[in-house]
């Protein structure tokens, strides 16, 4: 008993710390491409028993909450904020914004497979479209399967990659080379594939902007952009979000609250440093009594 | 003399039972849907005291007015932890999955509840911090289900999601199921277990399904916590205070008795 007035206090402090740095990197990421912002969710933390079942108390006696003491607050979990970033203009033929739900699909260098908002890609000496890390952006090629897009072809052993790429808002994807025969048929280079999750929010973060699937967000359902799936008849329609080619989606953290919550917290943290000083003191004056 | 010095100990110990209350409730003025506690005092039985070796003391079997000094308080206690079920400052947030309760039938009227299923049991809160599991269903922060009308697991496809007043949950304009609201007789008895969950107990009485002219679900919303900083920081300066005089009181008397023992005897 007594201590745990010092300890709840300090467990709100350091609540209150943790939000602080959710809010700082939120801040610091407001002009990242495709950042998602985080919240911090919290609760407070199992109430302690101080003298369980003594007396024969029964659970609902009025009596038994006298012993009952709340033991601070704890994160319970940070939540990912997958809401729309405004889309900006960038002229780039590479940079791909999705205007509602879904992920582009990347290959990381392991060959594993990552989902990204952040479309800011661009062509490697290969012809390969990737992203700043250098993961594959993957399609649907015109043969069917799900592949890495490469925009190259290979004209007297130099790779020369395609003059314009063009995207429709339906992720197909064409362009001509250099040298093509002027009013020819542009060439297919496939679609592009998005990614949706039953559950964005159990998404793991694996990087920056790059996530990855757990248990806990299902696994990924694919389709184009543009269209939309159903999980049985009857089901609601899950729509993958359009496309845009020469545009990027900012970050969707908010100035304004972020700095709102950071002043909160810090106000918060306040609070429970007097009250931690408090039962310091308490402690201090027991301990005065015999002088 | 020495009864007093116990007296006042239990002043402190009471204090100091208050300030672990209100230290928690100011960790937790942030916390959404959670409920302050209050501490309520309780003076010890009251003791009657007599006179003792009178020769007339009894008459009959029975006391005699006159012997009787009369009644005398031996200490100050906490008697119960009582939750405050007053509501919360509502929040707007952009999550659809976010959803505050507004009561609406009154002031005193007895809070409503959404329904969660733990391993202990269905079990009650006031926060709609809601997300998704794997499997498409309504979940706390710590992964408990959400139930719906009938108890199961309400099952949100991610979409377009709309929550009605009444707790009606669609999808893209397709009905997704319907939460579970209760409300307790007694919702001052509930237990509170933490992580903001409420648990029913026999002084509480059963959930009943709450009337839905008496609360509105409101979407993109959260409930604040309903602990009031500045009420707790004068609350905590007044204990503070009490704490003092009460060890103050255990000196004077330790000093009094000091005399008593060491300077009467050398006179």
């Amino acid at each position: 008993m007594g201590t745990f007035g010092l300890w709840s206090a300090a467990s709100g402090m350091s609540a209150q710390q943790t939000n602080v740095d959710i809010a700082a990197n939120n801040l610091a990421n407001v002009n990242t491409v495709g950042f998602e912002r985080a919240r911090g969710d919290f609760q407070d933390l199992l109430v302690e028993r101080l003298n369980p079942g003594g007396g024969g108390l029964l659970r609902g006696d009025p009596t038994l909450h006298a012993d009952a003491v709340g033991a601070g607050e704890g994160l319970q979990a940070t939540k990912l904020m997958f809401e729309q970033g405004p889309l900006q203009s960038t002229g780039q033929p590479t940079d791909v914004a999705i205007d509602g739900q879904g992920f582009f699909q990347v290959q990381q260098p392991n060959g594993q497979i990552a989902y990204t908002r952040s479309g800011g890609f661009h062509i490697d000496s290969n012809g390969d479209v990737v992203d700043p890390q250098g993961n594959h952006l993957l399609v649907q090629t015109p043969a069917g399967n799900v592949a890495p897009l490469n925009v190259a072809q290979v004209v007297n052993g130099f790779e020369v990659p395609v003059s314009d790429l063009r995207l429709d808002t339906n992720g197909v994807l064409s362009g001509t080379f250099p040298g093509a025969v002027p009013g020819s048929a542009p060439v297919n280079f496939g679609v592009l594939q998005l990614a949706r999750f039953t559950n964005p929010q159990g998404l793991v973060q694996i990087g920056a902007n790059l996530f990855s699937p757990s248990g806990n967000s299902g696994a990924a359902i694919t389709g184009q952009p543009g269209t939309s799936t159903q999980a049985s008849p009857g089901a609601p329609l899950l729509r993958f979000g359009q496309v845009w080619q020469r545009f990027l989606e900012g970050s969707n953290v908010n100035t304004g609250d972020e700095l709102a919550g950071v002043i909160t917290a810090q106000r918060s943290y306040e609070m429970n440093q007097k009250s931690l000083q408090i039962s310091d003191q308490m402690w201090q004056l027991a301990n005065q009594m015999h002088q | 003399m020495i009864k007093g010095l116990y007296t006042a100990a239990s002043s402190m110990l009471a204090a100091m039972r208050r300030q672990d209350i209100i230290s928690n409730n100011l960790a937790n003025a942030n916390t959404v849907g959670f409920r302050a506690d209050d501490a309520q005092f309780k003076a010890f039985p009251l003791l009657f005291l007599q006179r003792l070796f009178d020769n007339n003391r009894l008459e009959n079997g029975q006391l005699l007015p006159s012997n009787q000094v009369g009644g005398i308080n031996t200490g100050l206690m906490v008697d119960q932890v009582t939750t405050n079920f007053q509501e919360g400052a509502i929040r707007q947030t952009t999550d659809p999955l976010d959803m505050a309760i507004r009561d609406t039938a009154g002031p005193n009227s007895p809070p409503a509840f959404f329904a969660v299923q733990t391993p202990e049991g269905t079990q009650f809160t006031r926060s709609g911090a809601f997300t998704r599991n794997a499997n498409g269903e309504l979940v706390t922060d710590q992964g408990f289900r959400v139930l719906g009308v009938g108890g199961q697991p309400v099952v949100v496809p991610d979409g377009d999601v709309k929550v009605a007043a009444n707790g009606a949950i669609t999808v893209n304009n397709v009905s997704a199921g319907q939460l579970q609201i209760v409300r307790f007789a007694n919702p001052v008895a509930l237990d509170k277990p933490g992580n903001t969950l409420f648990a029913q107990n026999a002084a509480s009485g059963p959930p009943t399904a709450a009337n839905p002219a008496d609360y509105q679900i409101e979407q993109n919303a959260l409930e604040q916590s309903n602990v009031d900083p500045v009420r707790s920081m004068a609350e905590m300066m007044d204990n503070m205070r009490l704490y003092e005089m009460n060890q103050k009181m255990v000196q004077t008397q330790d000093q009094i008795l000091n005399l008593a023992v060491n300077s009467i005897a050398k006179v």
